[in-house]
């Protein structure tokens, strides 16, 4: 698995540690983005789109 | 066998790139020629469907019957869209792992075993629909009902990828561990992952659709016609957003081969590619826009609200792209006004004029078509016409395809050491095919537009209790499609000719000699743009008033123009076919 960094700063060659952006962090999360790309399609598209099918009433047979 | 062994046994499988620099894992270099060599072979049997299915089409010749043409149609939907781009797209999945991190890939045996899968799949299908058990188009839609083995074999290929897929992330996180790069992975493997990230969930869906429609093939189970339509769309569109992932991907790694390309921010490139991630495989209900099952919510949350968040994302590399490409021209002192740089690029460079012709017909032609086509009122007139397979050959065909062929020019030498056959030949591939391609693709739309129908072996409905009628230009536009499709195929044809005979029969590329064959490798390999900035007296990034890449803030305007004037045309022929009042 993806381990998060517990001291997410790289070194600086002047020594001051240089702080990573919280964005960089979330982007070099590969399992992160992973898993909400995957819900924010089965929940919009997939869910709701089972959920409206299902939800259908069947039309009256002539 | 000592520690001090194993780890000379490790180090042997490394070669060092001499273009590059790249320390380049043996085995993976191996697997990405067996799914580069199988994606030509699967390009090449789609390739021949497709003259096949272009000579019916045009009703002049109208060479097959009508079992035939809907058996050669899904031969070409599946080994072009299916088998030919997923079997490429892994070996880029490859390339921007292992070999752009400098680090060995983990699980080779597996890696390969997923490939048998992938491979032995691919033949289970090939067999269901040349033998007629699977005369069911690409689209398989249930209540057609193909040979068990149609469906068993996708299921196995779609495992087979997720395992690729899978040692594609393990990768990522061996190289991380192993720290053998600093800082970020770099924007091409980033690409890669968002094509990997958008892979799994095309394949979970895939899986989803298909493990129940195998077994009701089978006679176990019942198969909804309208949940299989939504479910199977979430693979056969995402299916196309892996291409456009990937193919960007391979924009940023030609611009940076071909002319030492920069990236202009890495942030936005990046948050381009993560909206990618979270929101281009909605588009998949494009498909179902005029379906009845389904809500307008629904519909227009997902191919509208949501989708322009990819659409954002794709206008941004669309930018990000050329600009680099400027920018990287400028920097070589290439600023004479607007378009001094486009003057002096690398035209006869087959990387650099396939990334360029990629850019602009995906964008212009497929990327307008495609967000129009995308409106739930404007989809009415255009559903099931010829305009939909205009749209999508412009953006997998002529953006995607064209793409994977100009990449391959660079990966023949750099990863097979070859040089390559027919160099002459191969320099103008790229605009026969594009140029080709990109007629066929306008031709189509203008026939979609009066009427003509998609899938159909006879358009003129000969035998039918009706009558209809086309515009007087029809047979025109459509003798125009099968001369464009024509020449892209034979540009198609130079490709499989030149890497194939590169390949199995080409010259050895020996290291370090590239500038004693620049007859026969893009120029690229020779000059190596990428390894320095030339300094020049002028400074590039001085904005003027059109900012620091005036050129492609022009292009931009232009495309902007277009992608308005053909928004709002439809709107027009809407509300001629649809008069309210």
């Amino acid at each position: 698995m993806d381990t998060p960094d517990p001291n997410p700063t790289r070194p600086d060659p002047e020594g001051e540690p240089e702080e990573i952006p919280l964005g960089q962090r979330l982007f070099e999360r590969p399992f992160l983005l992973l898993i909400v790309g995957i819900l924010i399609m089965a929940v919009f598209y997939t869910g709701w789109g089972l959920y409206e099918i299902t939800s259908l009433t069947p039309a009256p047979l002539p | 066998m000592s520690a001090s062994d194993s780890q000379g046994v490790a180090a042997s499988l490394f070669r060092t790139c001499p273009s590059t620099g790249l320390e380049v894992h043996g085995p993976a270099e191996r697997l990405i020629r067996a799914h580069a060599v199988v994606a030509t072979v699967m390009l090449l049997v789609g390739g021949i469907a497709a003259l096949l299915v272009l000579l019916t089409r045009w009703q002049v010749i109208h060479l097959l019957d009508a079992a035939w043409f809907y058996r050669i149609l899904t031969v070409h939907g599946m080994n072009m869209l299916i088998f030919f781009i997923i079997f490429f797209e892994m070996a880029v999945l490859i390339f921007a792992g292992p070999l752009l991190l400098n680090c060995r890939m983990p699980a080779i045996k597996t890696a390969w075993g997923g490939f048998v899968l992938m491979v032995g799949g691919m033949l289970l299908v090939q067999w269901a629909m040349w033998t007629g058990n699977a005369d069911v188009l690409f689209t398989s839609y249930v209540p057609l009902q193909a040979h068990s083995h149609f469906y068993l074999g996708v299921i196995l290929f779609a495992v087979g990828t997720l395992v690729t897929v899978g040692i594609f992330f393990a990768t990522l996180v061996v190289a991380k561990r192993e720290k053998t790069y600093e800082g970020s992975v770099p924007l091409v493997t980033f690409g890669a992952l968002t094509a990997a990230i958008i892979a799994v969930i095309t394949l979970l869906h895939g899986a989803a659709i298909y493990i129940p429609t195998w077994l009701w093939s089978m006679g176990f189970m019942e198969v909804d016609a309208q949940v299989y339509r939504m479910v199977w769309w979430g693979l056969g569109h995402s299916s196309q957003q892996i291409n456009v992932a990937a193919m960007v991907a391979i924009w940023y790694l030609l611009a940076t081969l071909t002319v030492g390309g920069v990236v202009l921010n890495q942030k936005v490139s990046r948050i381009a590619f993560v909206l990618y991630i979270l929101f281009i495989s909605m588009a998949s209900a494009h498909h179902l826009l005029v379906d009845p099952g389904f809500g307008s919510a629904w519909k227009v949350w997902n191919t509208s609200y949501f989708m322009y968040m990819a659409v954002l994302a794709s206008m941004i590399h669309g930018f990000t792209v050329p600009a680099g490409v400027e920018m990287g021209m400028r920097l070589r002192g290439f600023t004479q006004g607007f378009f001094g740089w486009l003057k002096r690029a690398p035209w006869g460079d087959p990387g650099f004029s396939s990334l360029v012709l990629s850019v602009v017909v995906f964008g212009f032609v497929g990327g307008i078509t495609g967000v129009t086509f995308g409106t739930e009122q404007i989809n009415i007139i255009a559903h099931n016409t010829l305009r939909i397979p205009g749209h999508f050959h412009a953006t997998v065909v002529s953006g995607t395809a064209m793409a994977f062929m100009g990449v391959t020019w660079y990966v023949i030498p750099l990863i097979f050491r070859k040089r390559i056959a027919f160099y002459p030949l191969v320099k103008i591939q790229p605009y026969l095919f594009a140029f080709g391609m990109l007629i066929f693709s306008l031709a189509m739309t203008f026939a979609g537009t009066f009427g003509a129908p998609r899938r159909l072996w006879d358009m003129t409905y000969s035998g039918a209790p009706f009558d209809v009628q086309y515009s007087p230009a029809m047979d025109i536009i459509i003798a125009v499609m099968a001369i464009g499709g024509l020449m892209g195929i034979a540009g198609g044809g130079i490709y499989i000719v030149s890497t194939v005979w590169s390949v199995f029969f080409g010259k050895p590329l020996p290291a370090g000699e590239e500038a004693k064959y620049a007859d026969s490798i893009p120029a690229g390999l020779v000059k190596r743009p990428w390894t320095e900035v030339p300094e020049t007296d002028e400074d590039p990034e001085a904005p003027g008033r059109f900012g620091a890449v005036p050129g492609t803030v022009v292009l931009v305007a232009i495309f902007f123009v277009a992608f308005i004037v053909y928004y709002f045309a439809n709107w027009a022929l809407l509300s001629f076919t649809w008069q309210v009042g």
